[in-house]
Formats: structure tokens, C-alpha cells, sequence
């Protein structure tokens, strides 16, 4: 209603700033993680390789230039799955919402490597295939590792993630490294001689397994230390009445101060007006016109409600933070960052988990 | 008055024969080069000369000279099997001489020209089975590797034949650098009576011409068609002829997975694949070619077992 009021005063200017806004819109749809430009672009190398592959200009052994292309990409796209962590923690861009789909790519090209191998290189002959399995070291090594990513691919989805709960989801997802390691390894088990190639990705994964643990020594050290209890307020109840109230994913998050996993949360596109209260106590935290996409995929909001919640420095994975927290009943929320998009500076970034929404009702009854 | 004798003139500065002869075919070259140019339709490669057919050569049709030419396992310009291709045009073939020695009561340097001008080059088309598991039908120009060795006459102690290919990291780009796929030179090794075996020859050339390309092992390179690819060592500077076998290149990589012998075998596996078929480069469209299986000694069974008569294959892979 309000853009058609525009456009009538000031037709030419509001045509070209509506012109503009549906490019840009477009623009981020396209760069959206999951979105179907992304997805054609990362299936393009395997499209490309088996035209050339059928148009004979693959060389003269087609069938083999294929099959270990498409196992590279595969061994690309897992090494660049765990790249995107590690790069936002080492201060790069944060890329960590695109790593479902990037993870999915991996899946999709191991998938493609293993059905040429079956299909074309083998020839669908059950003997040949088994013998390899069981004799070949290389082959066992590789099924293992495509193995491992059939369940992660399968639950790489939002219900998948919710039915499993955010702890067991993340510790089934961890044995990423060990597909990747065994991809590596396969690779490096199947060639002649000492190329490089096949240690340069297995020193990459190496690496990236490293800064993994290096990252998790202190988290994990950190936990108890930097906790301030979460008892000094008017709302003090002992440690069992949370864990009767709160489901275990909401008590890890709001009790002991985790993270959920990001793009995860049941409130990352509720727009509705109204109110965003603490899950464990009810109080009214953040009004619903303060939410704005941050891409982080966690909510993020430009401010709270006065008085609603209080915030503490968290120095924990090493980083220098501010802890949001619950005023009423001291339950960890979130973090509040100065780099928000918006007048008031702040992005506070919440644990979809630690909150409920309340609705206005829009028609006024009840 | 005192007359000196002039010193004697260095050995370094006489011109070598191999570069006086190259002197020579570089004027014949040029003439060929004018030929050609005034014949604007005429293929740049030397036009095929006849070469007589060798009883020898399968019948099977022969692989895409495309495919043989630019699908290489020749380790000295890199492990990608396209890069001899694209890295050894810059390698110099002439001059080139190839050093007899060890065992022979002729022991002797020989230029190539020397060599082809001695022998009678002929065409054998014969199945190339690589121990990776596919396999081509290659038209080598060639003689038998028994009229060169005669030659320096072996001593009746030589039991072994040990060869080497250029070390030239000038111009063989995996010879230099940090990371090097084999140590080198590269080396291989026949039993003399295996050498001496009329299958056994040195190709110069293939496809009607004469000179071999750089990828394939030029300009001289031996072909042992019931043995796996990588016992026809390519662009061969030196033969030995020595009383014990000799060490050979990928057995002391890894003498688990790569023996001495290493006969095409279907029954003996690689450890880490199978031998028992193998995938013909260039059928079926490339992408839905049906394996084949692979034929004991490559097929060649007929003229060679006999060599081998009483002794455990398994054992001697």
C-alpha cells in the first residue's frame, strides 16, 4: 500500500529506487544459502565434466578423467565444509550459513564419483565391486568415507535437526572430519609414486582438523571458569526446577551458557507482531519490530526491552564478547555485538531456543 | 732453431659425430621444410614411409593416434598422464647417443644415426597393457633390441640387461623442484634371454613415422609387449649388461606392488587393484567401453611362456 502511494507522488525517482530495490532483492535471493543459482552453480564442474566426458574431449581414457573429478570436487567441497569456521574465527568473512549447502555438494559429487564408479567403471558386476571392497584397501577406505555422509547429508535439514535435538546432531555432523580424513586418505592410497596433489589436500585437512582441536581446547577448559553463576537474581531457582522445566537443548543454551547451532532455530523467520519472551521465566525481552535479518542465522534484534536483560563480559573461544542475559531470571540468551545495521548500533544475537514469541493478535479479540 | 709440435686439439673441441651428423640432417631438414612449403596441402608430419610389416603385429585395431600420443605415464615431465604431452616438446632429442657398456666385449657410446643407419626398421602393431589397467594397440617403428646388443658382444658372464633414461632436469620439469615423484634416473631391467627375445625391440617410431614424439619416449625407447607399460623404459641413454638383476625403478619404490618380472598377468592382482580385466582406451565411446579380459603375458603366450617354464608367476610377479 505504501509503495503505491509513492510511486503516484514522485513517479520517475520511486520507479528507479523500486527498480533498484527488486535488483537488489533479486540479487539476495540469488546469493541465498540453499538457493537454486547456488546450487547450479556448485553442480556446474560435474555438468561440464561428464558434456566433455561424452563429447570426447576429456583425453583419451574419458571414463577415468571423469570419475576422478568428480571425486575431487567431492574432496573440494568437504575441505572447503570445514574451511568455513575456521575462517570466521580466524577474523575472515562469515561464510558459516552457506556450509549446509556446500556440505550437500560434497554429498551430491561423492554420490555422482561412486555411481560412475559402480555404474560405468565396474560395470554393475556385483563380484568385480565386492572383491574391491574387500580387498583393496583404498576402495574400503573411500566407501567408509561416503558412508559417513549419507546420514549427514540426510539430516542436513531444519526438522532432521529439531528431531535429533542440537547436541546429538552436532556430535553425528562432527564425523565430517573423519569422512574427509578418509577421503584424503583414499586419494592418497590410490595413485603411483609421490605426486603432490594428493598431500596437498591431505595437509589441508590435516590443518583444518588442527585448528578444529586448537579451537576446542580452550572452549572446553573455558566452560566452567568464565560461567558466572546464574542464581544472583529475584527469580532464583535451584538447578532442578530448570531441568524439569526446560527441554535439554533449551537447558544447555540457557542454564549452562552453549550455542545452538546457527540457521537451526524454530524463531530465525518469525515476523509476527508482538512480543519475544525468555523460555524459561516468560518475561517480555525484545519487541518484534526490533528483529532484522542479520544472515547469521540466529534472530537478531536492534535493541531490547528496558530493563529486560543484562549483559556481562564473556571472554570464552577466544574472543572478547558480551553475554546477554535474561534480568529476571539470569538465563544466558545471546550475545550483544556494536555492529548492527540499523540506528541503534546493537545486534543483539539470541539463541532462537531461549525465546517464545507472543503474538498481538491483529484482529484485537480475546 | 727450435720447431714446436702444435698441441694436440682438445677433446672438447672436436665436434661430436652425433652433432655433425645433426648438422647435416638440420640442411636436409630445410630442404624438406621448402618442399613442404611449396606444397601448402601436405601435412607437416614427415608423410609415413613404408615400413615393412612384421609377422609379428596383431591384427587388432590400432588406438587413436590422438590417444596414444597424448595419454603418457612418462614420469620425468610430471604424473598427470597429459602432461608429457604438454611439457616435453621443449626436450632435445638431437643429438642423442646411447652408451653400451658393462658386460660386452665391445663397450661403446653410439649415435642414434648410428644406430638406425645399422638396422632394418620395421612395423609391429602390438597391444600396450599398463599395469593401471587399460591397455592400447600401438603401430611401433622399430627393430629388435637382439641386433643392437649383438653388437658390443656380450660375455657369456652377462645374465641381465639394465637400462636408463635421460636425467636432464633442464628440460624435464619433475626432475627439479622440492617434490619429486621417483628418484632418478629411471631404471629397468630384462633377463638377457628376455632382451634377446625377437618380441623385444626399441621403437624410434610410430604410426608410419619414423621419429617418435617427445611424450612417447624419444627418440629411442624399448617395447616389451608382455610385460606391463612400465617395463619399456623410455628415451634410453644407456644398456648395461650386468651379471646379477639389476635394481629397476618402481620395484625399489614399492617391490611389493611392482616386481622384476611383472608379466602381464591376470591371476597375479596389483595388491592394491585387480589384473583380471582391463578397459581398451578409445572403445565404446570411451565412457561405456565393456571391460576385457586380460590375456596371460598379454596375449603373447604363444612366444613367450617358454621362457618362464617352472617358474612360480606368483612368486616372480
Amino acid at each position: 500500500m505504501r509503495t503505491t502511494e509513492r510511486r503516484h507522488t514522485a513517479a520517475p525517482a520511486a520507479g528507479i529506487a523500486a527498480q533498484r530495490a527488486a535488483r537488489a532483492a533479486a540479487w539476495r535471493a540469488a546469493i541465498r544459502p540453499g538457493s537454486w543459482t547456488l546450487y547450479t552453480l556448485g553442480l556446474a564442474p560435474a555438468a561440464w565434466t561428464f558434456l566433455l566426458a561424452v563429447s570426447d574431449q576429456l583425453g583419451a581414457d574419458p571414463l577415468k578423467a571423469l570419475e576422478r573429478s568428480l571425486g575431487l570436487w567431492a574432496l573440494r567441497f568437504l575441505v572447503l565444509s570445514l574451511a568455513l569456521s575456521p575462517l570466521r574465527q580466524l577474523g575472515g568473512p562469515n561464510l558459516v550459513r552457506y556450509r549446509r549447502m556446500v556440505g550437500l555438494l560434497a554429498f551430491f559429487y561423492a554420490l555422482f564419483h561412486v555411481t560412475v564408479y559402480v555404474c560405468l567403471d565396474q560395470q554393475l558386476d556385483p563380484g568385480a565391486i565386492w572383491k574391491d571392497i574387500v580387498k583393496r584397501p583404498y576402495i574400503t577406505v573411500g566407501l567408509a568415507s561416503f558412508l559417513i555422509l549419507v546420514p549427514l547429508a540426510a539430516t542436513s535439514n531444519g526438522p532432521a535437526i529439531k528431531r535429533l535435538g542440537g547436541a546429538t546432531w552436532q556430535r553425528l555432523h562432527r564425523w565430517v572430519y573423519l569422512a574427509a580424513a578418509g577421503a584424503a586418505l583414499h586419494f592418497i592410497m590410490l595413485v603411483k609414486a609421490w605426486p603432490v596433489e594428493p598431500f596437498v589436500y591431505a595437509a589441508i585437512v590435516a590443518g583444518l582438523l588442527l585448528i578444529r582441536i586448537a579451537f576446542r581446547i580452550p572452549a572446553a577448559t573455558g566452560k566452567k571458569a568464565r560461567r558466572t553463576p546464574m542464581t544472583k537474581t529475584q527469580d532464583a531457582h535451584d538447578d532442578a526446577y530448570w531441568r524439569a522445566k526446560l527441554t535439554p537443548e533449551q537447558y544447555r543454551v540457557l542454564r549452562e551458557g552453549g550455542t545452538e547451532q546457527p540457521f537451526t532455530g524454530a524463531h530465525l523467520d518469525t515476523h509476527a507482531e508482538g512480543h519475544f519472551t525468555c523460555a524459561a521465566c516468560g518475561t517480555q525481552l525484545f519487541a518484534s519490530d526490533t528483529k532484522f535479518e542479520s544472515g547469521t542465522g540466529w534472530p537478531s534484534f536492534d535493541q531490547a526491552l528496558p530493563g529486560a536483560i543484562t549483559s556481562l563480559k564473556d571472554i570464552s573461544h577466544g574472543m572478547v564478547r558480551t553475554e546477554v542475559r535474561c534480568a529476571t531470571c539470569g538465563s544466558h540468551l545471546g550475545h550483544v555485538f556494536d555492529d548492527g545495521p540499523t540506528g541503534t548500533g546493537k545486534r543483539y544475537c539470541i539463541n532462537s531456543v531461549c525465546l517464545n514469541h507472543e503474538a498481538t493478535d491483529p484482529k484485537g479479540s480475546e | 732453431m727450435l720447431i714446436r709440435r702444435p698441441p694436440d686439439i682438445p677433446p672438447s673441441e672436436i665436434t661430436p659425430r652425433s652433432v655433425y651428423l645433426c648438422r647435416r640432417e638440420l640442411l636436409t631438414g630445410a630442404a624438406g621444410v621448402a618442399a613442404l612449403a611449396a606444397l601448402p596441402n601436405s601435412l607437416a608430419r614427415a608423410a609415413p614411409a613404408a615400413f615393412p610389416k612384421s609377422p609379428f603385429s596383431t591384427d587388432e585395431t590400432a588406438t587413436r593416434r590422438k590417444d596414444a600420443t597424448s595419454y603418457n605415464n612418462f614420469y620425468e615431465f610430471g604424473t598427470d598422464k597429459a602432461d608429457p604431452a604438454a611439457k616435453a616438446g621443449a626436450l632435445t632429442t638431437h643429438p642423442w647417443s646411447v652408451t653400451i657398456d658393462g658386460l660386452v666385449a665391445k663397450p661403446q657410446t653410439l649415435a642414434l644415426e648410428d644406430i638406425v643407419a645399422s638396422v632394418t626398421l620395421e612395423e609391429r602393431i602390438y597391444r600396450l597393457r599398463c599395469v593401471e589397467g587399460w591397455s592400447m594397440v600401438i603401430p611401433w617403428i622399430g627393430f629388435a633390441l637382439a641386433d643392437l646388443l649383438k653388437r658390443a658382444e656380450p660375455l657369456g658372464s652377462a645374465r641381465f640387461v639394465a637400462f636408463e633414461t635421460l636425467v636432464r632436469p633442464e628440460e624435464m620439469p619433475a626432475q627439479r623442484g622440492l617434490f619429486q615423484p621417483l628418484p632418478w634416473p629411471y631404471r629397468e631391467g630384462l633377463r638377457l634371454d628376455e632382451a634377446m627375445h625377437p618380441l623385444t625391440i626399441l621403437a624410434t617410431g610410430l604410426y608410419g613415422e619414423s621419429q617418435l614424439p617427445s611424450q612417447n619416449g624419444a627418440p629411442l625407447r624399448l617395447v616389451v609387449p608382455w610385460k606391463y607399460g612400465f617395463k619399456s623404459i623410455k628415451s634410453i641413454v644407456r644398456i648395461s649388461l650386468v651379471e646379477a638383476q639389476p635394481e629397476t625403478t618402481w620395484q625399489a619404490l614399492a617391490a611389493d606392488e611392482y616386481g622384476f618380472y611383472s608379466n602381464v598377468n591376470p591371476e597375479v592382482d596389483h595388491p592394491r587393484w585387480s589384473q583380471a580385466t582391463e578397459r581398451r582406451i578409445g572403445e565404446g565411446s570411451g565412457l561405456f567401453a565393456k571391460r576385457r579380459p586380460t590375456l596371460k603375458f598379454n596375449g603373447y603366450g604363444d612366444q613367450v611362456a617358454e621362457l618362464y617354464a617352472g617358474m612360480d608367476l606368483r612368486a616372480n610377479y
